[in-house]
């Protein structure tokens, strides 16, 4: 069966080449959806089939006679030509609905065309997937007799796609949910900012619900939003930044026994621990360079800021008042230094203490706060170990390493395949082998990334597809992490 | 996650009893629900309902394991077959639930009475509340139950997702080829960090240690108090800074929480607040003379006009509030705020909370009788009826002469309230004034005063009501009036009263006699209020003059003189 992930990888497309495959397949697809169309209203005998077939037939001509074999085909909902994902905007969407409706009726998921192909077997082809169509009761078997009865040589059907196993069915769903949830959190949270900016106070009730589905999926499952907490970005720096600290919280939260409510309130002090920040000018928030002592001393007031903003906007609950500890603690270390000054020293709530981990490290794989170039997540890990005991509560960094495990979520791995890899998630039984996706080799980087496990091995041999030779650096490849994790839909 | 599809929606099969059962089920809900908006929680009548609901629950599970509805706007649905209707929007429990996104809720047999009273009560909050309120799936979502499934369309899933994305995609830089940097072609061995590797090969083990550290932080911090430590902290942070600009929004943030927290009349952590302030300023930690004089005018602000009007629309929320916390805290306030518990009166809805201020006017008004009095010009009669009471209530002298001012106020009610107040002043100069009143219009403040005048037992009381009896008038007095006027003349005035009333009984007109005989009725049975040896005597000797028109009467008033006394003995005697 050709896989036409594999096929693309094999052809190893450069960007351009892509580009023309996609155009002809466009071309290809459109034309093959007439000459169907005209094939359920006319005979053969008909002018405007006659025409239709010309039409097709050198179209494909050209195409054969340039790669010398032709791959229509459906996966996962997308058409492909030759292995190349045939893109499309919003309009003429018509005629691959229409291809991948008959192939999936008529039990196929596309066919092959060697540089061989006839008119006539052009002709047998259209008529038969046509009449396939009409009767809708076929398999690949029972269409594939019918082929070989009309002796068409030049055309191989392709099986029907695997069915995703019901269990990676529901990963995907459960990824694309955990998406929508991960991207209204930090849109509301952008919202409730503006209303919070013009001091009025704000409606808490979607915040709520967001960050209970947040708690539920979590303690279902932490995989599919802490693989989201890699995305990181520029100009949405502190919302993105706070929705990532949430999950981090509520993760680790979650490992050390936090009932939900209270993994709720956690994640509602998390979510808001930055807050102080969208009063802060945005030329100092996005300064490119270091900042000077001013700034420095304006950055510092963030945590103040962030506590009179939720005073005077948010009701005074439970919950708020702990997302008010935390925005005012969470740049304080355990052994007291940090800001902002106070005259006697306080403990440390430990919803702060929670925050206070999360937040570094995002902040620090970002490489948006107080430095220009993001670490790895790797190495940010290696430098807060140390720190265990003076900045960091030392079992809850421990929880927290647990759960982000050695390879966070959007490390960059190269394997030995010379192949590059993001980290998206841990095998809790082989940390040293996380889950991945193959976003391309050193050479070229690929449109999609394909989801692999490192832990998976050959059944006959007993060896590992794919091994780590080391971490890398994302902008070394120029790689943009979020275009990766966002890919399917 | 909550459910996406209710797999147990259709197929149940529920017979048309069953049907009939839903139906009657949760009309009886909507109903308990719109009249539960109208009582305090811990009513009977929302208790009745709450019991209702689930013994209606309880009942149908007899038969059946699983209640499975649909929801739309306006209507419930099992098996297609509509079963509730919400007609008018305060009975709609359809649209409670569809309006936050639910679409099926799905009860199961082992449903317990506490979970169909969250039930019930989620409903409650729900329907009656203001803009940016709790959410009825958030509630649902805090109770968590065990026997309420419900699938929920969240705003998130049908959020502009491809927007969303395109965030991301204005970073997007595709790869070329040639910028790609190349990297051996031998593959570099694999070299994990050396520490990180060892850190985390015992990783995922935690030590009994670990364990007990972790647990003991998630307990302990079971019992932090966060609003108290959110107050403490903005004190701290005022404490510490210098900037004239941190102080004055730390100080509005605090007056944030605090004007919240009176909104929700939770009076105790509003006394903890002034006291917590009160102790900083004494303390003398601060050293910013800003955070000084911010944190004095936030304490002169606890009882300012704006913060006792809302006290009042607190009070005037709640009518089931406990109110000695309340007391506490307005008792608290300095003289300044005085004037404001003053006008309380004036604005509270319900007694037992207008009681309470007048009971803290009585006690903190002892010192401010003027500043109190000042109030009985009030426009309002129920105000000035209120001050009064709390006048009389301090039985300060003072007060007599704000009594005087209202002593001709238009409402009877205040005046009853006078003729109150001055029965517990125990100055003299109250005399004048009682005697004052036995000339009001009204008979019944006339009688009371009567009463009032006899309880002083003082000679000036005498003498004034001695003029009264024996004014010429008086003949033409109410009965009632009559008879506690001269009672309470004889009670006042001893010796000399009983010889008035020998003067009255001895009076005898030649004409239009029938006046005369009234009041003369009406003043032999007062002798009985005197304990004088000569209402004795002069008892016994008309009770022995059988040919006087006296004689029955007086004997009769001996036989209990004497009854009462021999009780007076045995009672003494027991
Ligand atoms: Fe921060
Ligand atoms: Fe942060």
């Amino acid at each position: 069966m050709t896989n036409p992930l594999d096929y693309q990888t094999s052809r190893r497309l450069s960007g351009t080449e892509e580009a023309t495959y996609s155009q002809r397949g466009k071309a290809i697809i459109n034309q093959l959806s007439i000459l169907l169309k005209t094939a359920r209203v006319h005979s053969p005998d008909n002018d405007s089939f006659k025409a239709q077939l010309e039409q097709s037939y050198q179209l494909y001509r050209d195409c054969l006679d340039e790669y010398g074999e032709t791959v229509v085909q459906v996966q996962s909902d997308y058409l492909f030509f030759c292995g190349a994902r045939v893109r499309y905007d919003n309009e003429g969407l018509a005629a691959p609905d229409h291809l991948r409706d008959l192939f999936q009726r008529a039990g196929i998921s596309g066919f092959l065309t060697t540089s061989d192909l006839t008119k006539a077997e052009l002709e047998q082809t259209a008529l038969l997937l046509n009449e396939a169509d009409r009767q809708g009761d076929l398999d690949f078997e029972g269409l594939q007799r019918r082929f070989d009865l009309a002796n068409i040589g030049a055309v191989a059907l392709l099986p029907p796609m695997d069915e995703k196993s019901s269990d990676e069915n529901r990963d995907r769903e459960e990824r694309q949910f955990a998406r929508r949830t991960f991207f209204y959190a930090m849109n509301n949270l952008k919202m409730v900012s503006n209303t919070m900016n013009a001091d009025r106070p704000v409606d808490l009730a979607r915040t709520k619900r967001v960050i209970h589905s947040l708690v539920d999926q979590i303690v279902s499952d932490d995989g599919s939003l802490l693989e989201l907490t890699a995305l990181k970005s520029h100009d949405q720096y502190t919302f993105l930044h706070s929705t990532n600290v949430c999950i981090y919280s509520i993760c680790l939260g979650a490992r050390f026994g936090l009932t939900k409510s209270e993994l709720s309130t956690l994640g509602f002090a998390a979510l808001f621990h930055d807050i102080g920040k969208t009063r802060l000018p945005l030329q100092v928030l996005n300064k490119p360079s270091d900042f000077n002592e001013s700034e420095w001393e304006l950055m510092r007031k963030h945590p103040a800021l962030g506590v009179f903003t939720l005073a005077k906007t948010m009701p005074f609950e439970e919950r708020c008042c702990r997302a008010m500890i935390v925005a005012s603690e969470h740049h304080y270390n355990l052994d007291g230094s940090g800001y902002p000054a106070l005259k006697r020293r306080r403990s440390l709530n430990l919803y702060s203490k929670i925050v206070t981990i999360c937040d570094v490290f995002d902040a620090m794989t970002s490489g948006r706060v107080y430095r220009k170039v993001p670490a790895s997540p790797e190495q940010v890990l290696r430098g807060m170990i140390p720190q265990a005991g003076y900045k960091f509560d030392p079992c809850l960094l421990k929880v927290f390493l647990n759960t982000v495990s050695l390879y966070p979520p959007g490390t960059l791995l190269l394997l030995d395949r010379h192949e590059l890899a993001l980290v998206v998630g841990k095998n809790a039984d082989d940390l040293l082998r996380p889950k991945v996706k193959i976003v391309g080799t050193t050479q070229r980087l690929y449109d999609r990334g394909i989801r692999m496990n490192l832990a998976d091995r050959n059944p006959q041999t007993g060896a590992y597809y794919r091994s780590i030779v080391r971490v890398a650096e994302p902008q070394e490849f120029k790689i943009n992490t979020a275009r990766y994790l966002l890919d399917e839909e | 996650m909550t459910q996406r599809i209710s797999p147990l929606y259709k197929g149940l099969g529920y017979s048309q009893g069953e049907i009939a059962a839903l139906r009657d089920l949760f009309l009886s809900l909507s109903k308990g629900v719109r009249a539960s908006r109208q009582y305090p929680s811990q009513h009977p009548i929302p208790t009745q309902f709450k019991t209702l609901f689930f013994r209606k629950l309880r009942n149908f599970f007899e038969s059946t394991e699983v209640l499975a509805v649909k929801v739309t706007h306006d209507t419930l649905f099992v098996e297609d077959e509509a079963i509730f209707k919400g007609t008018t929007a305060s009975e709609n429990i359809a649209g409670l639930l569809h309006r936050d996104g639910v679409r099926y809720l799905e009860i199961t047999s082992g449903i317990t009475e506490q979970e169909a009273s969250s039930l019930f009560e989620a409903f409650v909050t729900c329907s009656g509340r203001d803009e940016g309120a709790e959410d009825i799936v958030n509630l649902f979502w805090q109770v968590g139950f065990e026997h309420v499934t419900y699938d929920v369309v969240d705003v998130f899933e049908v959020s502009e997702m491809q927007e969303l994305r395109e965030e991301f995609d204005s970073t997007r830089e595709p790869a070329i080829a040639d910028d790609i940097p190349p990297i051996d072609n031998e593959s570099e061995p694999l070299e994990l960090p050396k520490t990180l590797a060892e850190r985390f090969t015992d990783l995922a083990v935690y030590s009994p240690e670990e364990t007990a550290t972790l647990r003991e932080m998630a307990e302990s911090d079971r019992t932090v108090d966060a609003k108290s430590q959110v107050v403490e902290l903005l004190l701290l942070m005022c404490e510490s800074s210098d900037s004239p600009q941190d102080i004055s929004q730390i100080v509005e943030a605090l007056q944030s929480i605090f004007d919240k927290t009176i909104q929700a009349a939770s009076f105790p952590r509003m006394t903890i607040i002034l006291h917590k302030i009160r102790d900083l300023l004494d303390s003398g930690d601060i050293e910013s003379p800003t955070a000084k004089k911010r944190l004095n005018d936030f304490v002169y602000r606890c009882g300012d006009s704006l913060r006792i009007k809302m006290i009042v629309e607190a009070l005037n929320r709640h009518e089931d509030l406990d109110l000695h916390p309340a007391r506490q805290y307005l008792s608290e306030l300095g003289w300044e705020s005085f004037n404001h518990l003053l006008w309380m009166l004036g604005e509270l809805a319900f007694y037992p909370a207008r009681k309470m201020v007048c009971d803290l006017l009585v006690e903190k008004g002892i010192d401010k009788i003027d500043l109190l009095g000042s109030a009985v010009f009030d426009s309002r009669w129920y105000l000035v009826r209120n001050v009064v009471w709390v006048l009389g209530e301090t039985g300060h002298a003072r007060a007599l002469g704000f009594l005087r001012r209202v002593a001709a106020h238009p409402d009877l009610r205040v005046r009853i309230e006078v003729v109150k107040a001055l029965g517990k002043i125990s100055d003299p100069a109250r005399i004048e004034l009682l005697l004052a009143l036995t000339q009001d219009e009204d008979e019944k403040i006339r009688t009371m005063v009567a009463e009032e005048l006899g309880r002083t037992r003082s000679e000036s009381a005498y003498v004034g009501l001695r003029k009264i009896v024996l004014s010429k008038d008086f003949v033409d007095a109410p009965p009632t009036e009559m008879r506690k006027l001269i009672d309470a003349m004889v009670a006042s005035g001893g010796v000399a009263a009983v010889e008035t009333v020998r003067e009255v009984l001895d009076r005898s007109p030649l004409f239009n006699r029938a006046p005369i005989r009234r009041l003369q009725d009406a003043a032999l049975p007062a002798l009985k209020r005197s304990d004088t040896p000569e209402a004795l005597k002069l008892l016994t000797k008309l009770a022995n003059d059988t040919k006087s028109r006296y004689s029955v009467t007086a004997k009769r008033l001996l036989a209990q003189r004497q009854f009462k006394q021999e009780k007076r003995v045995d009672d003494e005697s027991a």
